[in-house]
């Protein structure tokens, strides 16, 4: 991990319609490090994301990758995937590549896991192999920043811990990673920071130790908890984007 | 980056998605058996292939934008939506918009023409009148003018199924994409001639201008240029359409549509949307309830 961001945030705000999902959002993510979101739902997580990856366009403020130049700067697994159908898992990572360096799906489909899988159509796969093709995706082209959201969703446990792992190997590499996740104990055994979002703003950032000693907690859900002040109901903030 | 860059596979995947779904190769079956019944029903395919054209123009009238629509109100809903995936490689809205057009133009042009074809095959070895492969005087029947006809319909076909992309994209559900398709069927169908209809009826236009308010409507921009172009050439009939505005109203549609289908993806059509959406949401705040 190196100080250098590769991406900087300033003053992001996101209305839709007269719902302003995201205020005055800024952050700086440092390169070569796994960076989690985190937050109760409707806080604005996906909505930052979207922004950030150049998906959605914000309301006000800037976006500006200040990482190496390459062809894809950006990687991005959405929250919900989609494949075309009728193409089997090495297709659709081949399609994928030939937008960029036109390198082979195995590789990529081997990291995940998948490798068994690459003649499978992407209708026939379970919703967890989905994810994990999703992850391989958001990798084609090998891009300095790699933006996940929610990656462990419809993982069982132990592939949960896979993709996290892997996400901390790819930023051994020196591949950035900011991931969105609701698996609090992951985050933590991962991430090197974390931006807490509640209520379409940074509520808290830093260290998994600065936010604990900050808010006087012995774990993320307990500064998650601190934060947001837990009331048991969904935080709607956002909109249809 | 290239302003077409990605263009290649993004056709490619387009036409894979297209040769892959069986319901589109049933659609073509579908059409030869339509012209079957037409053609026995009508008996032009007796009398060559000027008179088979003329006898297919109206089912095809209506049959072509269903299959443009069939093919395009998919293109960018469901889990054929990956756009937002995209905006993270070197692909231009230019170039997805394009190489989502042309492979799916391609399948339509193969859903359309193939039966079509098979149909002009068969008019060579059972149809009327000896022919003449070049139609150089009125009154002759000709292959080409068949061919010219199979390219007209793949023309219109064309506009419809661009306009039915820039409709798709303009919603955000693909039910709403269905029904955005649906609509622009409906006004590809009916719409323009009952417009022109109105305008005439009502005094707005005048005669001299019909030729010209038919041409920009799709079709009877195609109906005209094919009783212009294909069934003008071998009788003494012309005048039905402005032959350059008909020809421009369809390149237009299908430019437009392309246009708006690209443009839709950009952050300026974003902004756009949200302003829009935060007047509304004021205004039916202010509205009593």
């Amino acid at each position: 991990m190196t100080d250098a961001p590769i991406l900087r945030l300033d003053a992001i705000s996101k209305s839709f319609g007269t719902v302003e999902a995201l205020s005055d959002v800024s952050a700086s993510i440092p390169s070569g490090s796994v960076v989690a979101v985190v937050g109760p739902n409707g806080s604005g997580k996906t909505t930052l994301i979207r922004i950030l990856v150049g998906d959605l366009a914000e309301t006000s403020g800037s976006v500006a990758y200040e990482g190496p130049e390459a062809d894809r700067p950006i990687g991005y697994l959405p929250q919900n995937p989609t494949f075309r159908p009728g193409f089997t898992a090495a297709e659709t990572l081949s399609f994928y590549s030939s937008l960029v360096d036109g390198s082979e799906p195995e590789p990529l489909l081997k990291r995940v896991g998948l490798a068994a899988a690459a003649d499978r159509n992407v209708e026939a796969l379970s919703g967890g192999m989905r994810q994990l093709l999703g992850i391989a995706q958001a990798t084609v082209g090998d891009p300095p920043l790699v933006v996940l959201d929610e990656p462990a969703s419809g993982l069982d446990p132990n592939m949960s811990a896979n993709v996290f792992q892997t996400a901390a190997e790819m930023a051994g590499a020196g591949t950035t990673v900011l991931l969105s996740s609701h698996d609090l104990t992951l985050v933590e055994e991962t991430a090197d920071s974390v931006i807490v979002l509640a209520r379409g703003t940074v509520a808290a950032s830093g260290t998994v130790e600065e936010l604990r000693a900050t808010f006087d907690v012995d774990s993320l859900r307990g500064v998650l908890n601190a934060v947001v002040e837990d009331t048991g109901q969904v935080a709607v903030v956002g909109g249809n984007p | 980056m290239s302003r077409l860059r990605g263009f290649g596979p993004i056709a490619w995947r387009e036409l894979s998605t297209v040769v892959r779904t069986r319901g589109y190769l049933l659609l073509s079956v579908g059409l030869l058996a339509v012209f079957v019944g037409v053609l026995r029903s009508g008996g032009g395919i007796d009398g060559g292939y000027v008179p088979t054209a003329v006898d297919l123009l109206l089912p095809l009238e209506l049959l072509v934008p269903i299959v443009a629509v069939a093919l395009g109100y998919r293109a960018f809903s469901g889990d054929n939506d990956d756009r937002s995936v995209l905006r993270t490689y070197p692909v231009s809205d230019r170039s997805l918009a394009v190489g989502v057009f042309a492979g799916r133009f391609v399948g339509l042009a193969a859903i359309v023409g193939t039966p079509l074809v098979i149909v002009g095959l068969v008019i060579s070895q059972v149809g009327g009148p000896p022919s003449l492969v070049f139609a150089t005087h009125q009154g002759v029947d000709s292959p080409v003018l068949f061919v010219r006809f199979i390219a007209l319909t793949t023309g219109f076909g064309a506009a419809v199924l661009a306009m039915t992309m820039a409709a798709s994209v303009l919603v955000r559900t693909s039910r709403a994409a269905l029904a955005a398709a649906l609509a622009v069927l409906v006004v590809v169908v009916a719409g323009g001639d009952l417009l022109t209809l109105t305008g005439l009826t009502a005094g707005v236009l005048e005669d001299d201008l019909l030729g010209t308010a038919l041409g920009l409507s799709p079709n009877a921009a195609y109906r005209g240029l094919v009783l212009e172009l294909v069934v003008g050439v071998a009788t003494d009939r012309s005048g039905a359409i402005d032959i350059p505005v008909a020809v421009a109203g369809l390149v237009g549609w299908t430019v437009v549509g392309l246009a708006i289908t690209a443009g839709v993806g950009q952050r300026s059509f974003s902004l756009l949307r949200d302003r829009i959406k935060t007047r509304t949401d004021r205004l039916r705040a202010a509205l009593p309830r």
